[in-house]
């Protein structure tokens, strides 16, 4: 990044302008959680002092005795509060979720599907995939062994051409699997460990600057694959057919119903341009090196 | 007096089907629900659809051609009758 970037300080003023993919995010928050959260996370974005951008969104602390016991952020996406509080320590992944939450809502430029997606050789790999399913750890450890990140959350497909968009945004791991990719990976920058409202440890890791510098170049995907961790089991590559990947990537789409049948109709020639299969797997070094065969054949 | 039951298309539907396999995959543009069907729903669907108020036994003609009825047809044809009337694809009328 350049000198000229302001200081993460600059939250708590007239706030800060963030790059992230093909989004303009203001955000304001006094709250240091905020702060330290994007200053860990989100160094790498571009950032700016400008006001204004597809999305407004401010953190704020709550009012009252909140202010002194069992302290609260707000979150205000476009002047609204989507969500309920939430204790002041989730304030950082609170934007977060806020951002998740306000694509979905409102990112109708391109069909946005619920998958994780990498990129090799200039083909993409789509994986679609309920939460509970590793696809965030898989997205994880090949985001970091030679594959480009483009997102662990959404993949923003443009109706006409195709083309998915990278949204390279911090990646979530939960539990294990932060354990996982720290092992293998001890010098990626984790936020700290928190607590979220399920009780699920999380953390939010920096994505690779490599994806933050191409953030503009898309892909055209070339695999769907529906991922699913089990333990215990050997690594299996199933054939899917096209009908079953069909149905299954509608069910992990935001908004196809808003697109209609233009939104359809790309989901259809998606699915008709790429290999289609489910993989399920234990071993994760297995699984990356399969995955890594069969994209540089 | 005989009542004669006729069925007619209640919406629109897009269609999408890959080579070589059984399945057709119905959009509803109202409801934006996709469902999984087989060759025969699509083909009853688009001969309904064509002709409104079609009536089972001008629907069986369609389907088997010029082959003989048999159960095994006409079950077909009212399971995927069946199917698209509960998926709110077809509705019956009465003539």
């Amino acid at each position: 990044m350049s000198r000229q970037d302001p200081p993460f300080d600059e939250l708590a003023g007239s706030g800060l302008q963030l790059g992230i993919g093909p989004f303009l995010v203001h955000v304001r928050s006094e709250l240091a959680a905020v702060r330290e959260h994007l200053s860990r996370v989100y160094s790498d974005f571009p950032r700016t002092a400008n006001t204004g951008g597809h999305f407004e969104i401010a953190i704020t602390g709550s009012p009252g005795l909140r202010r002194w016991a069992r302290r609260q952020a707000r979150l205000y996406v476009d002047g609204t509060q989507p969500f309920l509080p939430l204790p002041e320590r989730l304030a950082g992944a609170f934007f977060d979720w806020g951002l998740n939450w306000a694509i979905g809502q409102n990112a109708h430029h391109w069909l946005a599907l619920h998958a994780a997606v990498v990129e090799r050789n200039g083909r993409a790999l789509v994986m679609p995939a309920p939460p509970g399913s590793g696809k965030s750890t898989l997205c994880a450890a090949l985001a970091f062994s030679g594959w480009r990140f483009f997102s662990d959350e959404f993949a923003l497909v443009h109706p006409d051409t195709r083309v998915i968009r990278p949204l390279p945004r911090p990646i979530s791991l939960k539990n294990r699997s932060i354990e996982i990719i720290h092992s293998r990976h001890p010098d990626v920058v984790m936020t700290e460990e928190n607590v979220d409202v399920e009780q699920q440890v999380f953390v939010h890791v920096r994505p690779p600057s490599d994806s933050q510098q191409r953030a503009n170049e898309g892909a055209h995907a070339r695999w769907i694959m529906l991922p699913r961790y089990q333990a215990g089991s050997p690594t299996i590559f199933a054939p899917l057919s096209k009908s079953e990947c069909l149905i299954a990537v509608t069910d992990q789409c935001f908004n196809f119903n808003f697109l209609g049948d233009r939104g359809f109709q790309c989901l259809v020639e998606l699915v008709r341009s790429a290999d289609c299969f489910s993989l399920t797997y234990s071993d994760l070094d297995d699984a990356l090196a399969r995955l890594a065969l069969m994209a540089d054949r | 007096m005989e009542v004669k039951t006729g069925w007619c298309v209640s919406q629109a539907l897009s269609w999408a089907h890959y080579d070589g396999e059984p399945y057709w995959i119905a959009f509803s543009r109202e409801s934006g629900a996709v469902h999984l069907l087989n060759e025969a729903a699509y083909t009853l669907w688009t001969y309904i659809a064509a002709h409104p108020s079609s009536r089972i036994d001008q629907m069986l003609d369609a389907l088997v051609g010029q082959q003989p009825e048999s159960e095994e047809s006409s079950s077909n044809v009212l399971e995927a009758l069946r199917a698209m009337d509960r998926a709110g694809f077809i509705h019956p009328v009465w003539e």
